[in-house]
């Protein structure tokens, strides 16, 4: 069972308005280069130049966020769940 | 434009609408104004005949169709600080108090009146946010004034006084299992998936210029002049950031004349992730999971943080925390020296300036001011062991000479 990603708000246009988009990878970062594919514009608009997470966009898996956890090397299991939001909020 | 949402990043302009990222690149979208023109339009002696509220900088702070509201929002308070001066031997000490902001007792009156406002124009008739406390007894209170429905999403182990002012409003307060930062990442979804106006997400831009007010009556209250420093507590960074913005706007219209104020932060030991990029002296913010009683500083992913330390390090000013203990110590001598009574946030903005001053971060003698953001009755239990050794007598005057006789020294100063 692959990964599903739900990109939110200004974010979505990256996967082209798509609601969900499934995806089979070991991690988090794999699961971007494989979007990458679909979506030519997706790296560069959510990664920095040093690869890393651009610093105003969250991911959580399963509602935690990967910054918590392995940034991008976050391993992903069947079924997970994956949010790409905005940082913007808050405070 | 004379107004615009412009992209802080690549420069992109749009007119005002509820967003908070830019189009183009995901960076946050700031709010700009024609400066040349307010500047050749606005003078002190004309913001001196305005109601007392934040709203006299009206030309400074978002449109508001119908113009600007007329609740006494602000204009709080600066207090020449001798007592607590002299304790700290710092002869030119004052104090921004928002302890006592209408209509909530913290700074988020200054945000929610500016939120709230824009909500109406947009035509949202629901509101909410995310809370660490504060803002969620000033989204009760102001949108039960305007009579909008609002949702208030908390944590659920915030103090019981800010939990139970915000429940008594015409609101809907949610407990969510988590922490801030979870409530955060939820109302960040409501916002994209339900048709709300959150004060602190989509409406962002405009809550966040309600802080800027903090800077402009500091400065006008000085007699329009900036001080030589502030300090101020950190959660999300925004209000350090825009009383920085605040400073800089008036020296490009002209209501004071140009000069650096250094700005420090101040933030709780159990959630300094600021305060620790700022130490750091590098680029990239580490997230924290916060852990400390001061629950209104309690943001362990802070939105602004980037932009907090840039305001902080390009001032000349500097960053620190302060345990659970000082913060909850400086409470009290505030309260002992000046007779103002704050929150814990308040506390850790009093620890941090003692301890910049220890550190030789800060001029003894320089004009300075601390911004005091939360009233103390909303975590009156932080202080409640100051409760507990209070004498108990019978109601005979022969009862009361007693005690004053035993307590002579203490009781000296006020028989």
């Amino acid at each position: 069972m692959p990964a599903r990603f739900e990109f939110l708000g200004p974010l979505k246009q990256l996967v082209e308005g798509q609601d969900v988009v499934e995806v089979e990878a070991t991690s988090v970062g794999g699961a971007l280069e494989e979007l990458q594919q679909r979506y030519s514009e997706l790296s560069k608009r959510l990664l920095a130049e040093d690869g890393t997470l651009h610093r105003h966009i969250n991911i959580f898996v399963n509602e935690e966020d990967i910054r918590f956890r392995e940034n991008l090397q976050t391993a992903l299991t069947a079924g997970d769940q994956i949010t790409v939001i905005s940082a913007i909020a808050g405070g | 434009m004379s107004q615009a949402l412009t992209c802080n990043t690549c420069g992109e302009r749009t007119e005002l609408k509820p967003d908070t990222v830019c189009p183009s690149c995901f960076n946050p979208l700031e709010i700009t104004y024609d400066y040349d023109t307010i500047g050749g339009q606005l003078d002190a002696e004309q913001i001196a005949g305005r109601s007392a509220s934040m709203w006299r900088y009206a030309e400074l702070l978002p449109e508001v169709n119908g113009g600007a509201p007329d609740t006494p929002v602000g204009w709080t308070p600066l207090i020449r600080a001798r007592r607590l001066g002299k304790a700290l031997n710092m002869p030119n000490l004052y104090i921004k108090n928002d302890a006592v902001n209408f209509p909530s007792l913290s700074f988020k009156d200054r945000v929610v009146s500016v939120a709230l406002a824009k909500a109406v124009d947009f035509g949202f008739r629901t509101v909410g946010c995310a809370s660490t406390g504060n803002l969620a007894n000033a989204l009760g209170a102001q949108a039960t004034m305007l009579g909008l429905r609002s949702v208030i999403l908390i944590p659920h182990d915030l103090e019981q006084q800010k939990i139970s002012a915000s429940a008594c409003y015409n609101t809907q307060v949610v407990k969510v299992n988590g922490t801030y930062d979870d409530v955060n990442r939820l109302c960040t979804e409501l916002t994209y998936r339900e048709n709300m106006g959150i004060v602190n997400v989509n409406l962002r831009p405009f809550y966040s210029e309600g802080s800027k007010t903090v800077g402009f009556e500091i400065a006008e209250q000085l007699g329009w002049r900036l001080p030589d420093q502030v300090v101020v507590p950190m959660a999300g960074g925004s209000l350090i950031s825009k009383v920085g913005k605040a400073f800089g706007e008036l020296v490009q219209v002209g209501l004071v004349r140009e000069k650096q104020a250094a700005i420090f932060g101040a933030q709780a030991t159990g959630c300094a992730p600021i305060a620790a990029l700022v130490k750091s002296r590098g680029e990239e913010l580490t997230p924290v999971k916060p852990d400390t009683v001061v629950k209104s500083l309690s943001i362990g992913a802070p939105a602004d943080g980037h932009r907090a330390a840039r305001t902080i390090r390009s001032s000349g000013g500097w960053a620190e925390d302060v345990s659970d203990e000082e913060a909850v110590a400086a409470i009290s001598l505030l309260a002992e020296t000046e007779g103002i009574f704050t929150e814990a946030a308040g506390g850790v903005t009093v620890a941090v300036t003692q301890k910049l001053l220890k550190l030789g971060k800060l001029d003894q003698e320089a004009v300075t001011v601390i911004c005091i953001t939360g009233n103390g009755l909303k975590t009156a239990d932080l202080v409640a062991h100051r409760t507990e050794r209070l004498p108990v007598i019978e109601p005979k005057y022969s009862s009361y000479t007693t005690l004053v006789n035993q307590k002579e020294t203490a009781y000296a100063g006020t028989v």
